[in-house]
């Protein structure tokens, strides 16, 4: 037997207490787990979105906070288009909208740009310019509301017909809605805007070129912000706030796990105050007394890890079955995100038992012999 | 008596102990040398300051005024008693005090912690220490399975487990009937005369007293005599 032995032991002597600790921890660790990879998953999709497309740049209104609100004038599409190194350059208005009951994505795009042009059709064909109510749907959103081509839509109380069913370009576009961009500047009462550049350059390998274009299209445009698609995550106020809020509402998950370690852990080393003043007597110093209840601390953190982790992934395969969230996040579940939680968990453990190892060295051997 | 400091084991030095601010006390001016391989039976009534002797003896307790020296040298704080607890000093106690979660074997490891290296080798050595004191078959078994007069020899065992030079017991025949009392009076004097190891014992037993090669005795917390003689 070893001091290990000794903090398991004392664990498994309060089963019912250990484990719903342990459980505690879990679900903490389970709700890290759940954030974070939700959050990654939908500044991947979003990411891969524009990948997928091609998108090597996007242009946005300087100083907007989310980059649907900006407003960009539909002409500086063509002037992006002249510089030097630009393939292609589509402007896009997107803007959330209800479509029956649900709140969703739509895209407003040019027909003579690229991006119209790469969209996969499963069925019908995307709205005709002078198809003022018409409207292309998502493949998971058209079966979700048991729609096909030629069916009635309303969006934003307005009816519009059915005009063709997308394919999946990543997970965004499962259930958002592409229309017209003059039917959704009509419908965002925003004529001749677009709130969205997207620009395929010349040659997207070499990095230098890039950031010298980027460089040079923000000198030129000095009321817009040019980021590498890879940047967005990083920059973005949203995915900036969506990362904030994710790491408190983490940190205060963890916070709760540490506080029942303790409580936990004060109600076992108040219980065993007399087996404490008995191994002081027998000569046992302090530091191998306050080792003894960190382990078992950091014991009921790796349990509540391999518990949480496993009630994460859990959580994270119902969230992605979920048809209402199918189309906005595919959860990112990263090997790295399951080393943070057991960091987190193992701290979780430690921090918790702290106040009550130091209760433990701090008990008088023979006020402890005492106590019954 | 008065022992050289090089054959004094244990000194108590004009040691009081009070608790509550002064208002109760505990021990008044105890002064109590023990020399090495000594049988020394501590007797009073309850209340009389026995077990607090006991106490600042193995540094379980400190004096609120005098000094104690161990070997020749005042300990300084937890950290120097429990290193001498644990490698000096075998104590042995009235309600046995042992972990009610482990068995007999592991009890008895417990106090082979940080002076005994390897699990195996504490398990080896608490296995024989369980054989001398006759209770190899309960080796496996947690206190609440044991006889009160084995759980008292596997205190004994564990006081045991690290050769001490001092074996401290305080009434440790207290609880049990008097054959357990004998199996477990005859095993510490068997201790004692094997291993020369000095053996004080806090006592009501009479028997045990006259075992003694010295009997202090204490009242409202002094020390008021002592006699020598005795079988040891």
């Amino acid at each position: 037997m070893n001091l290990s032995g000794v903090a398991m032991r004392n664990l498994a002597s309060r089963p019912l207490r250990s484990t719903l600790t342990a459980l505690g921890i879990g679900v903490a660790v389970a709700s890290f787990i759940a954030l974070v990879c939700t959050a990654r998953g939908v500044t991947d999709s979003w990411l891969r979105y524009l990948a997928d497309r091609g998108t090597h740049l996007i242009g946005v209104r300087k100083g907007t906070v989310d980059f649907f609100s900006g407003s960009i004038e539909q002409a500086t599409v063509a002037e992006v288009r002249g510089m030097e190194g630009v393939a292609a350059v589509a402007g896009e208005l997107v803007g959330i909208v209800s479509l029956e009951d649900r709140v969703l994505v739509a895209v407003g795009w040019d027909r003579t740009e690229y991006l119209w042009d790469q969209v996969p059709l499963a069925s019908g064909a995307l709205p005709a310019p002078a198809q003022r109510r018409g409207a292309a749907l998502g493949e998971d959103l058209a079966e979700l509301l048991g729609k096909g081509v030629g069916d009635n839509v309303r969006i934003n109380g307005r009816d519009f017909v059915v005009t063709g069913i997308v394919r999946p370009m990543g997970p965004l576009s499962r259930n958002s809605v592409v229309m017209a961009l003059p039917t959704m500047q009509d419908f965002l009462e925003r004529p001749g805007k677009v709130n969205i550049l997207e620009l395929r350059v010349r040659d997207s390998t070499d990095k230098e070129r890039l950031a010298a274009l980027k460089q040079r299209l923000n000198e030129r445009f000095p009321d817009l912000r040019f980021y590498e698609t890879g940047e967005l995550a990083e920059q973005n106020y949203m995915a900036r706030f969506l990362r904030v809020f994710t790491w408190t509402v983490s940190w205060i998950a963890l916070f709760m796990g540490a506080l029942v370690t303790m409580n936990t852990l004060l109600m076992s080393v108040t219980e065993r105050t007399y087996d404490l003043g008995v191994l002081a007597a027998i000569g046992w110093p302090p530091g191998r007394i306050l080792a003894m209840v960190l382990i078992e601390g950091v014991v009921l953190g790796a349990v509540g890890c391999v518990v949480g982790s496993l009630l994460g992934l859990g959580v994270l395969r119902l969230l992605a079955g979920l048809p209402m969230l199918r189309g906005i996040m595919a959860p990112a579940v990263s090997g790295w995100v399951f080393v943070e939680a057991t960091g987190a968990a193992l701290g979780v453990g430690l921090v918790g038992a702290l106040y009550p190892a130091w209760r433990a060295v701090r008990l008088n051997p023979v006020d402890a012999l005492r106590y019954e | 008596m008065r022992w050289p400091v090089d054959e004094c084991i244990v000194a108590v030095q004009g040691v009081t102990k009070s608790y509550d601010a002064g208002r109760v006390v505990a021990l008044r001016e105890a002064t109590l040398h023990v020399g090495r391989g000594e049988f020394v039976a501590i007797m009073g009534p309850s209340g009389s300051g026995k077990s607090t002797l006991l106490n600042m003896m193995s540094g379980l307790d400190a004096p609120t005024v005098g000094r104690v020296l161990f070997e020749g040298a005042e300990p300084r704080g937890r950290r120097a008693w429990s290193r001498i607890r644990a490698r000096r000093i075998g104590y042995v106690f009235q309600r046995f005090n042992l972990l009610a979660t482990l068995n007999a074997r592991q009890n008895v490891e417990l106090a082979m912690f940080g002076v005994v290296a390897g699990a195996g080798e504490r398990r080896r050595r608490a296995e024989a220490l369980l054989e001398r004191v006759g209770l190899t078959h309960r080796a496996t078994h947690r206190p609440c399975e044991l006889s009160v007069g084995e759980r008292q020899r596997v205190a004994i065992a564990r006081g045991l487990a690290n050769e001490p030079v001092v074996l401290l017991a305080d009434e440790p025949t207290g609880n049990l009937d008097s054959a357990s009392s004998e199996s477990v009076l005859a095993l510490l004097t068997e201790v004692h005369a094997r291993s020369g190891a000095t053996l004080v014992v806090v006592t009501h037993d009479a028997e045990i007293a006259a075992r003694a090669a010295r009997r202090v005795r204490m009242l409202d917390g002094r020390i008021v005599g002592a006699e020598t003689g005795g079988t040891p």
